[in-house]
């Protein structure tokens, strides 16, 4: 039986990715004016102020702002809220070529709610997986001696306990935002008195409203920022084998590893989203460099022969 | 640069130029009444549409590995031509939820148009930088 060709590293297919149509900002738009509308509503029926209503709609505005940011991220197909885009189930062996860790203590911070996978690791495969690398893919990922990698994202807990956190502190926030927004925003139009400001009555108004949107956000982001670090809380206790074994990985260190086998939006490369298993089997001596004949040259793995499928 | 990360900052921007701007709709000063002019509106606009851009950049390079300069140079060229040219029409419509969907929508499409001139293609300027 003839070896199958190597991947040519790089671009796979002359058309760009075929991407769907990016439908969630125009649905966000969408629903945010309904939702101003229908606060602009409330506002009319409830405040008799002359400027009231606007002025509250510009705080339950800021603090929608927040909520409809916390859900972009939480909505985010990534296995947390909604489901990872459905593959299949691989298992391949190779030779870690290096590790990421895409962690933010910042982000962990100040935006518990856009944390991301904990990190990832780039394995040269052995050829006898290449098809897992190039079948449906755009784009072929290869280290600096030319071999095809396999990209392997590992999922964290704790992102997907903050955006849960998240999602609950921002609800409450956003209630909270829009009246404290309000409140300031009119205490602010009773200080400076707009209606006696003359030909700047309109700068003045603009002012009040944007202070009021301002701490409405605020408070939102606030509610948004205390739920996802007690849900990052909840979320750290308790095992975590995959995110444990990839902490020990290194370059030069033998797996096998099996994963939801999906192909990159964006970039278009094959990949693993997410790894559910590493399997450390040897440490490769030299490095940090790998061919695909170092990858060939080390131990039979465990994994179910796959062979290639019909193109 | 993405023109994603434009489009979606077109459209922060204008939506919070038009819910803002569009809720002074009917307010005037003075008597008798004196409708605001193109210029007073266009500042009105231009403030709104810095904060949002401003706000928008900082957390954009919080939550992602974009390199501040370029960042920052869009979003203060976006939030420009966003307040000036979305700040008197916003106040024109007269209802709030719509100002919010129509500026949002065209923001969104200026922000396409300053990415297409300035990261597309070897024509336009680049803003990229080398990682």
């Amino acid at each position: 039986m003839s070896s199958p060709a190597a991947p040519i590293c790089g671009a796979q297919q002359p058309s760009p990715i075929t991407g769907p149509f990016d439908w969630p900002p125009l649905a966000a738009i969408g629903t945010a004016a309904s939702l101003v509308g229908i606060a602009y509503g409330v506002g009319k029926a409830l405040i008799p102020a002359l400027y009231g209503p606007a002025v509250f709609t510009a705080a339950a505005a800021g603090a929608g702002a927040i909520a409809a940011l916390v859900l972009y991220y939480a909505l985010q197909p990534d296995g947390c809220i909604r489901p990872t885009p459905k593959g299949e189930p691989i298992c391949f062996s190779g030779i870690v070529q290096d590790t990421v860790d895409m962690s933010s203590t910042a982000v962990a911070v100040l935006a518990p709610f856009a944390m991301g996978p904990s990190g990832l690791f780039d394995v040269v495969v052995k050829s006898v997986y290449w098809h897992y690398v190039t079948q449906n893919s755009y784009w072929v990922f290869c280290n600096d001696l030319g071999a095809a990698m396999l990209r392997c994202l590992v999922k964290s807990k704790t992102a997907c306990g903050a955006k849960i956190g998240s999602v609950v502190g921002v609800a409450a926030g956003v209630v909270g935002g829009a009246i404290l927004g309000y409140l300031a925003g009119a205490a602010l139009g009773g200080a400076i008195g707009c209606a006696a400001s003359g030909p700047f009555y309109l700068l003045c108004l603009l002012l009040v409203l944007i202070v009021a949107a301002i701490v409405g956000a605020a408070v939102a982001y606030a509610g948004a920022a205390i739920g996802g670090w007690v849900g990052e809380g909840i979320a750290s206790a308790g095992g975590d084998p995959v995110g444990d074994a990839w902490k020990g990985l290194e370059a030069g260190t033998i797996v096998t590893v099996k994963g939801n086998w999906v192909t990159d939006p964006n970039i278009g490369n094959n990949e693993l989203l997410y790894t559910t298993d590493i399997n450390r089997t040897g440490q490769f001596a030299t490095g940090p460099s790998y061919t695909t004949a170092n990858a060939d040259s080390t131990a039979a793995d465990d994994c179910p022969i796959a062979p290639q499928p019909i193109q | 640069m993405s023109s994603s990360f434009c489009t979606k900052l077109g459209l922060v921007t204008g939506g919070a130029v038009g819910v803002l701007v569009g809720l002074l709709h009917g307010f005037v000063c003075c008597t008798p009444p004196q409708p605001p002019t193109w210029g007073q509106l266009a500042l009105d606009g231009l403030i709104v549409s810095l904060i949002a851009a401003l706000l928008s950049a900082v957390f954009a390079c919080l939550v992602t590995h974009l390199p501040a300069q370029p960042v920052f140079t869009l979003a203060l060229l976006i939030g420009i031509l966003v307040g000036v040219l979305l700040g008197p029409l916003a106040y024109h419509i007269p209802h709030p939820w719509l100002a919010l969907l129509v500026c949002g929508i065209l923001g969104d499409l200026l922000g396409w148009i300053v990415c297409r001139l300035l990261c597309g293609g070897a024509r336009g300027l680049k803003l990229e930088v080398s990682r």
